[in-house]
């Protein structure tokens, strides 16, 4: 497994509101490939090249999950890491995603429930100045 | 407005007018363990409170929901 690292270890005492994680990734064609063989979503939106050269993004867009997907490893590496327990999450869907785009993900810390430990992220990920997808992830941190 | 069933209505994935008192973890399938940590995120996030460990452990139903509210002086049905 590539890009693979020890999740982070963070308790509930540990995490303040306004506190922020962030990480980059490149979106590839095998990215796009991997997740329609695990999905089966072969939309060919996604997959045809014909296809997404008529669409009217003018060329293929990866999946919008897929690259939403990447909220999993905020969530599970960075904030809270090893003590998460991923409780919702919401996906809005804004801006296009192309093969090779280079994505900022990003999760700030809102709300913290101390009675059940577990907390709000506003979820973004921007693509240079756009924001692509955002949402709210809720996740009980396991202690 | 009724906030607290809108709340409720969301997180619980049903109609809002199907909402009552007696609305409980008894009678509503989809209030399952899940859904009972967003409930108390979305109530506490909402109304800015927070409760205790025994205040959540102990409700039930809607009408204790209530209770509890009203115990930390939030007032349910302004305007």
């Amino acid at each position: 497994m590539k890009d693979r690292k020890k999740a982070n270890l963070l308790f509930y005492r540990d995490i303040n509101e306004g506190a922020s994680f962030s990480f980059e990734k490149k979106i590839s064609q095998k990215d796009v490939n991997i997740f329609a063989d695990l999905t089966g979503d072969y939309n060919p939106l996604h997959t045809n090249k014909n296809f997404g050269k008529k669409s009217r993004f003018g060329k293929n867009i990866a999946h919008g999950l897929m690259v939403g997907s990447l909220f999993s490893k905020l969530v599970g590496m960075y904030c809270p890491g090893e003590k998460s327990l991923y409780v919702a999450q919401t996906f809005n869907f804004r801006e296009p995603i192309f093969i090779g785009d280079k994505v900022t993900v990003n999760g700030v810390v809102t709300a913290k429930n101390d009675s059940i430990k577990l907390i709000t992220l506003k979820t973004e990920i921007w693509k240079e100045s756009k924001l692509a997808i955002n949402g709210e992830a809720k996740v009980a941190i396991i202690e | 407005m009724k906030q607290l069933e809108k709340i409720l209505a969301k997180v619980l994935g049903i109609d809002e007018d199907k909402i009552s008192d007696d609305t409980s973890v008894d009678n509503t399938p989809s209030w399952d363990s899940f859904n009972a940590l967003l409930m108390v995120s979305e109530i506490e996030n909402y109304y800015k409170v927070k409760f205790t460990l025994e205040e959540v452990m102990a409700v039930r139903c809607v009408r204790e929901i209530k209770e509890v509210l009203q115990k930390h002086k939030i007032e349910l049905y302004e305007g």
